[in-house]
């Protein structure tokens, strides 16, 4: 008998469904059959455990990398395969039994109680992570189960049976699966056929009504039709040709810094029944926002691991997205648990604007910053960011000549010197100040009580994760507890630090720019700045911006903005239609930490490829992904209503602000902006 | 209009190797920025081809398999002959030069 090839896994259904009748029992190949693997070559998994074993061992005192763990892993392995050998026709090994033999030496056989588990499921959670399932044939196994076939699994592997079978239960296939054989049972393989009789006996079953499919030429082809078993080998084309890009991908990216990113993002893609018809929105956020996002919360791990935080709060509503993120990242990249705890913390800047106030008062900087917005520009606009009531503070204003409707901005039109010294003389009005003090009281009351429930205080370090872009939250909380004797010192983590604002940067209060700082000067980081709105409304909670708190019993809980006029509605609308986008952000933050596990890349590794991802959909996007992306309505609760002047307008215009016409027919529009970017970075400093 | 997040090429969607040849060109022209990570062309052409003819690749290696390994094996036969040949010359005129020039 010739085994059959087929090079398309539909022709191969298809030639055995001809005959099925024939049959009683089909048996399948587990790897590269049944399961396709997202990486070229297997061992490739033993990286992150190698890392995992190490870091562990690490924490035992026992200084180990994570190479010389993979080369014990391997020399026990060869051991075992050899002894086995002896005994039997295949050289095959058992995982649980070498890998409890690797522990033993690593450990020097004070193996931490649970830890074999551990490393089983963690390999389990790795190994599923890097397979995906047959499209055509997780249908075709539905279909033999209601032809009442009986499907056997056989594979050649050092993993059991039972770690075989979590596998396929992982997957969801084990209602059709009758039985799965591995070789690390009996150490019979099908290499060498000693496999075949001992799963006849087993299962009772005729050679003759049997049909076995699989990958390998021999041990899938050849062997079972020299035991008498009708065999159809599968050599898919497809697969041939993903994988030899991986492999291309792996071999160069070991030379080109710029691939190692794209090796990632290759690893991450969703493939057969993942890789289904989706909103476009959902592959922007899967294959452009995912990675960013990836990016920051694996840098924000390794700030923390090296500076020794052990509590993460993230922060305003960016930050809810953000913590999703992080949680799904955390248990793939620290198994070993030697991540800080996070949690979200409901504050903004609008809540802490006020509480800000309690022991300086009004400072110039935070006046400024109000003031920021290009549609704020008196002091109405102060006392609504502060939430300050204006009526007692009314005759201060007169007393220094000004009214309320007075331009004091910094470059508010209309602005003049007069005003601005008025202002400023205000500022140093002790009278004034403690009016504001006066104000501002409660809210830092409640403030740090909620940062006390929250555990904020509990930590002589913390780090604080928000989106960006001043860092004026940070500000505003370090303002408020400024007070206190036990406070943490104060990390900022922005994903863009724009740091336009001289916020204090000292030992207690440090802000750092992760995806884009501006005092690293980079030119294609520097590109984020120019959608910081579409960052903002893509990463934004569901829920509405915190605006005060209040006391609710023994507890302190967030008051929310209301959500029945024009701007909440419109901001569900555009909720809606960002959903799939945040969907793919979601659905690509494991498959990023698996793809990064895997490859044992540093963040740095990935930076060239990151710059790369940010002028190519930044500033030089489709008109399609312009339009789609773009924000509609942002909600900035900073801004005032003031119309904002034309010439400030102009003068802040960038790519993303023109219409789709132009986009579409001009065909030097993108590069003129992209110049005109550098242009203005070069100004700024 | 859906799509899929990976394409039939096995590319990136949105990041086509095209996109990023593209780029990376306009970079080296213009120079005015560093991304990092020495960008070459030549790799990235080769992963180009990769994605886009890398099946016909997979059907020349998989599906005529014989037909080319037979023509490998053959080569290396011609090569070994060859450099028996060469061999031969090289002996032959050895033996020559120190004749004459003895």
């Amino acid at each position: 008998m010739q085994a059959e090839t087929h090079f398309e896994l539909s022709s191969l259904i298809e030639s055995v469904n001809s005959s099925l009748d024939d049959y009683d029992t089909v048996s399948l190949d587990l790897f590269d059959t049944l399961f396709i693997r997202r990486i070229h070559e297997p061992d490739e998994i033993k990286r992150p455990v190698a890392i995992f074993i190490s870091n562990v061992a690490r924490q035992y005192g026992i200084d180990i990398s994570f190479s010389r763990t993979w080369q014990i892993r391997n020399e026990i392995e060869q051991q075992h395969r050899n002894r086995n050998g002896k005994h039997f026709p295949d050289f095959e090994a058992r995982y649980e039994d070498f890998m409890k033999e690797v522990l033993s030496d690593i450990f020097e056989k004070q193996v931490p109680t649970g830890f074999l588990e551990e490393v089983i499921a963690y390999e389990l959670r790795i190994e599923t992570s890097m397979l995906v399932v047959r499209e055509e044939f997780a249908r075709w196994l539905k279909y033999l189960k209601e032809q009442k076939k009986r499907v056997l699994i056989i594979s050649d592997i050092y993993h059991s049976s039972s770690f075989l079978e979590l596998l396929i239960r992982e997957k969801g296939l084990d209602p059709y699966i009758h039985s799965v054989i591995s070789s690390a049972d009996s150490f019979n393989a099908k290499a060498s056929g000693s496999a075949w009789p001992l799963v006849r006996d087993r299962f009772n079953l005729d050679i003759n009504r049997w049909v076995h499919i699989g990958d390998n030429p021999i041990s899938d082809s050849a062997k079972p039709e020299e035991f008498g078993i009708k065999a159809h080998l599968l050599r898919d084309l497809g697969e041939k040709h993903r994988k030899s890009i991986v492999r291309h991908l792996h071999a160069k990216s070991s030379r080109n810094e710029l691939l190692k990113g794209r090796y990632v993002q290759q690893l991450m893609l969703p493939l057969e029944a993942e890789n289904v018809d989706v909103s476009p929105l959902y592959t922007d956020g899967y294959n452009f926002m995912g990675p960013l996002l990836g990016y920051f919360c694996l840098s924000v791990l390794d700030y923390c691991r090296t500076n020794k935080i052990d509590r993460v709060y993230f922060c305003s509503r960016e930050g809810w997205t953000l913590l999703r993120c992080w949680d799904e990242m955390m248990p793939i990249l620290a198994p070993d648990g030697n991540y800080p705890e996070a949690s979200y913390l409901y504050v903004s800047r609008i809540a802490l604007a006020k509480a800000s106030c309690s022991k300086h008062g009004l400072s110039n900087l935070s006046a400024g910053v109000a003031l920021l917005p290009a549609n704020s520009r008196d002091f109405r606009d102060i006392c609504r960011v502060f939430s300050l009531d204006i009526e007692p503070i009314l005759p201060f204003l007169e007393m220094h000549d000004l009214s309320a409707h007075d331009p004091i901005g910094h470059s508010s039109p209309g602005v003049t010197i007069e005003n601005r010294h008025k202002f400023q003389e205000l500022l140093l009005d002790s009278g004034f100040q403690n009016e504001v003090k006066r104000q501002a009281r409660p809210a830092q009351l409640k403030l740090e009580s909620y940062l006390n429930q929250e555990g904020f205080f509990e930590h002589p370090d913390v780090a604080l994760i928000d989106i960006g872009w001043l860092g004026t939250i940070q500000h505003y909380l370090v303002d408020a507890i400024s007070h206190r004797l036990h406070k943490p010192r104060i990390h900022g983590m922005l994903l863009g630090a724009s740091k336009l604002m001289p916020y204090r940067d000292n030992h207690e209060s440090r802000v750092h720019g992760v995806l884009y700082d501006r005092l690293r000067f980079s030119f294609p980081e520097s590109l984020v700045t120019t959608i910081k709105d579409v960052f903002e409304e893509t990463c934004r909670a569901p829920h509405p911006s915190v605006i005060d708190y209040e006391r609710k019993y023994s507890s302190v809980e967030p008051i929310f903005r209301n959500t029945d006029d024009e701007v909440a509605f419109a901001e569900e609308e555009q909720d809606r239609h960002y959903a799939p986008l945040r969907q793919g952000i979601f659905d690509s933050a494991a498959r990023f930490a698996v793809a990064m596990a895997v490859t044992g890349y540093r963040t740095q590794h990935l930076k060239p490829w990151l710059n790369l991802l940010l002028t190519a959909r930044i500033a030089f996007p489709k008109t399609a992904e312009v339009s789609r992306i773009k924000h509609q309505v942002h909600q900035d609760d900073f801004a005032g209503n003031h119309i904002i002047p034309k010439k400030i307008l102009r003068a802040t215009r960038n790519l993303w602000d023109v219409s789709l016409r132009q986009l579409r027919f001009n065909p030097f529009l993108r590069l003129y902006y992209y110049l005109l970017h550098a242009l203005r970075l070069l100004r700024s400093g | 209009m859906n799509t899929k997040t990976t394409n039939k090429h096995y590319d990136i969607q949105g990041l086509e190797m095209v996109r990023v040849i593209r780029l990376i060109t306009l970079w080296k022209i213009l120079r005015i920025d560093d991304i990092g990570g020495k960008p070459r062309l030549r790799d990235l052409l080769q992963l180009a081809v990769h994605h886009y003819a890398g099946r016909f690749a997979a059907i020349v290696t998989v599906k005529h398999e014989k037909r080319w390994l037979r023509s490998l094996v053959l080569i290396r036969e011609y090569r070994a002959r060859a450099s028996r040949f060469a061999g031969r010359v090289k002996q032959r005129s050895l033996s020559l030069f120190r004749r004459n020039y003895k």
